[in-house]
């Protein structure tokens, strides 16, 4: 630090310490604080608690379109199968 | 939870574990309740945007990402824009509720160097108010959170250059105001 630098900072360094010795931290109240910590947790346990919910809501949709792709392709292998045999039936006969 | 254990792991825990958040607010909660007293100067106000502050936290964890960027600096950020409606949505309301600080105090006899002394610390925390929002945010993180100019560019999203050209614009602007001070209190 030249001393222009130091002639320039060296008030506004008594500043910067008045500034500090205004800047005081304070307290919030505790009751305030442990309130608050109380809800969060709360709120966050609700959070938590519907992730699982959510889950298992997405596995029952997945285990329904399961299975209405199961019945689909069950009805289309029943309909293949029905005309693959009335084709037989219409073969012998004629 | 293990003591050795990262701010960063301890975040990606609080995205499942209420336990984990719990432990970021009581290690926080204390420094965004003072940067928001201080950008409201009273405590029922600090009180509600501190609790909006971490509310907003919680339900918005889930989406946080470090990127170099450290957590306290997402939560002032946070409490930076809550003070910001705060201030719009209040725009109309002057509250000069920094007066609460010294009418306490004021009633008690004291020497009078102490009362000059508190009347000056009164004179520069309403200084400070009148400073523009960047430059009380500035000044609150480096005096009240102590803060470096480093972390505070994170704060601000601003370089630490640019912190520090503010900063010391800041205390050329705030070294006017108690001269002038001191000029009216002689002349007076």
């Amino acid at each position: 630090m030249n001393s222009r630098t130091h002639e320039e900072w060296e008030p506004l360094l008594v500043v910067a310490e008045k500034v500090r010795a205004s800047l005081l931290p304070v307290e919030p109240s505790p009751a305030f604080v442990q309130d608050l910590h109380r809800n969060l947790l709360a709120m966050a346990s609700g959070k938590r608690l519907r992730t699982p919910l959510s889950a298992r809501h997405g596995l029952l949709i997945g285990a329904a379109a399961l299975g209405s792709a199961l019945s689909v392709v069950g009805i289309i292998a029943y309909v293949v199968r029905s005309r693959a045999s009335a084709e037989a039936k219409t073969s012998v006969h004629g | 939870m293990s003591c050795d254990e990262t701010e960063e792991a301890l975040v990606e825990r609080a995205k499942e574990d209420p336990a984990a958040f719990g432990l970021l607010y009581q290690r926080y909660v204390k420094q965004i309740y003072n940067y928001v007293y201080y950008r409201t100067g009273n405590h029922h106000d600090a009180e509600d945007l501190t609790a909006r502050t971490f509310y907003y936290a919680l339900s918005n964890i889930g989406r946080y990402q470090s990127q170099g960027v450290p957590f306290s600096a997402w939560l002032y950020r946070i409490a930076h824009n809550q003070v910001a409606n705060w201030h719009r949505d209040r725009s109309r309301r002057k509250m000069i509720a920094l007066d609460e600080l010294l009418s306490i105090s004021q009633r008690k006899i004291t020497p009078e160097s102490l009362i000059e002394a508190k009347e000056e610390r009164n004179d520069l925390l309403k200084a400070i108010r009148r400073l523009p929002p960047d430059r009380q945010q500035l000044l609150i993180l480096k005096f009240t959170a102590g803060l470096s100019n480093t972390e505070i560019g994170q704060v601000m999203g601003r370089s630490e250059g640019a912190i520090k050209s503010l900063y010391h614009r800041t205390l050329l602007v705030l070294r006017e105001e108690l001269i002038n001070r001191d000029e009216v209190g002689e002349t007076g």
